[in-house]
């Protein structure tokens, strides 16, 4: 009889482990996506330059992350590991568009600044902004990611090379291109230095 | 135009995406994210098993494709005997008399792609379970699936739609003596060869056959042999290869030999010999079906086409049978009585 009770109790000790280690897994899961949750949102929407969009590409990018989760072995990597995700996961929607996605932010800008009044530099400065991010919306996936990572998100080259897994050079290489294609574009639409 | 320095360019593009920053990720996309492990933790080891299930199976497959290939050319390279480069001619026996005209084996008309095809084969499942594994997006599974359905579908449909051996260029009675005339209507316009009914006796046959597509196949033999069986006069007792494919000709042991599977190179020749006997008189005078009289035979001279011959051979993976129209009708006249 007594026998028997051990018995039962190594069984559901045996079967409580792995439940546990998965609800552990999935608390350390959701706490790290938290603590990175608002920087890479931020990004996507930078490099996407669609507010609902970014939030699906981040959620898109958090189920991809879960899956694979149990192959991360070192939480501290999970930054650079699901920054990398999200980058991916952007990258995967701006290829899927058929044509660019222009997102004109001047009129949501204009409709913000509409009830106060500007100085002429203020408005020169909205106008230039504008137009640097309606020229962005106009580069190519890569040149999109590269420059975001540059200089918005102010990671070094070297990280940048890191976080899209190729050589500095090429890092160097592709942001030099990114930025003259940016320039180009701005000066199409007709932007000049001030 | 005159182009701002790089660092005042820089604040500008700065300046540019700081306006695309929404700010603070909004509660909704928090809560989003919250379900995520919430609702598959439970079901994290199903979808890991299945995973692991999914990877092993696309392993085995890989490994039993991978096993096929590797048989396939084990038994090029080592086993069977391989038809389309010319042998070298040997002198034929004594005492043989050719009726055939000295033939000239077909010249292979490409290279034997069944290696190329199972590579290739091999390498897509490769990528397929490479692919699936590195880019987990339900996306890129579902295509996966419709490319590895699609490439299993053509292969089934080359399969089963793929009948390249084709009539040879040859095909008549070898012995005995036969009296050659030409083509008659009543054969379908082939050349009728009479060859005298010997009640017991044996005649032989040889004929040839070509693969006439792009994949080597391997001649398994004849099928069902029981058609061949229906003919009243004689039977089918078995096939048997020329020890020499360039002269393909003769009837005896000495110039024939038992016969074995033969990998035919694409446009060659395979020449064989099929011998028959016939029946005694009373088999050919029992009922063909049990109960029920044999029909009451004349005393003229008839004709005993042989018709067609079930051909077995496979290209790649599956057995197919065509059904060979031997250029020849076979004649002779029918016994009225048995004559003990």
């Amino acid at each position: 009889m007594e026998l028997e009770i051990d018995i039962r109790t190594v069984a559901v000790e045996a079967t409580r482990t792995p439940a546990s280690d998965a609800s552990a897994r999935a608390l350390a899961f959701a706490r790290l996506v938290d603590q990175q949750l608002d920087a890479t949102y931020r990004l996507a929407a930078v490099i996407l330059g669609d507010r609902v969009e970014a939030e699906d590409a981040v959620h898109d990018a958090a189920l991809r992350a879960w899956a694979g989760f149990a192959g991360l072995r070192d939480d501290a990597r999970f930054e650079a590991w699901f920054g990398r995700i999200v980058v991916n996961v952007c990258r995967d929607r701006l290829r899927a568009r058929r044509r660019g996605k222009v997102v004109d932010l001047g009129p949501a800008l204009l409709a913000e600044i509409d009830g106060r009044v500007q100085t002429p530099d203020e408005s020169v400065a909205v106008a230039e902004r504008d137009a640097v991010s309606r020229a962005f919306d106009r580069l190519s996936p890569d040149d999109r990611i590269v420059i975001a990572l540059r200089y918005w998100r102010d990671l070094s080259v070297d990280s940048v090379a890191v976080r899209l897994s190729i050589p500095v050079g090429t890092a160097k290489s592709r942001l030099h291109h990114a930025l003259q294609r940016l320039r180009a574009e701005l000066e199409r639409d007709g932007w000049h230095q001030r | 135009m005159t182009r701002p320095n790089d660092e005042a360019f820089d604040e500008v593009v700065r300046g540019g995406l700081a306006t695309r920053d929404p700010g603070m990720a909004p509660e909704s996309l928090r809560r989003r994210i919250a379900s995520i492990s919430e609702a598959t933790s439970s079901t994290d080891r199903q979808r890991t098993s299945l995973r692991r299930l999914g990877s092993i199976a696309g392993l085995a497959a890989a490994a039993a494709v991978g096993l096929v290939f590797a048989g396939l050319v084990a038994v090029r390279w080592v086993g069977l005997p391989s038809v389309g480069s010319a042998p070298t001619p040997t002198a034929l026996p004594a005492g043989i008399q050719p009726v055939w005209p000295p033939l000239v084996p077909g010249s292979p008309s490409g290279p034997d792609l069944r290696p190329i095809i199972v590579g290739a084969t091999i390498a897509i499942l490769f990528a397929a379970v490479w692919i699936v594994r590195v880019r987990r997006t339900r996306r890129i599974r579902q295509l996966v699936a419709i490319a590895l359905v699609v490439m299993f579908a053509c292969l089934l449909g080359v399969e089963t739609l793929y009948t390249p051996i084709v009539e040879g260029s040859v095909g008549g009675p070898i012995e005995p003596a036969d009296r050659a005339v030409d083509p008659d209507p009543v054969s379908g316009g082939k050349p009728v060869a009479y060859v005298d009914y010997r009640s017991g006796g044996a005649f032989q046959i040889g004929f040839s056959i070509r693969n006439n597509g792009p994949l080597a196949v391997t001649f398994d033999g004849v099928g069902d042999v029981l058609a061949l069986n229906d003919f009243r006069f004689f039977r089918f007792v078995d096939l048997r290869l020329p020890r020499d494919q360039t002269l393909a000709m003769g009837s005896t042991d000495d110039t024939t030999q038992a016969f074995r599977p033969v990998d035919l190179a694409p446009g060659a020749d395979l020449y064989m010999v099929a011998r028959f006997r016939f029946t005694t008189c009373e088999e050919a005078n029992l009922p063909v079906v049990p109960g029920v009289d044999a029909p009451e035979t004349d005393t003229s001279q008839g004709y005993m086409s042989i018709g067609s011959i079930p051909i077995r051979s496979h290209a790649l993976l599956f057995e197919r049978i065509t059904d060979l129209s031997i250029p020849i009708a076979a004649a002779f006249p029918q016994p009225t009585r048995c004559a003990h």
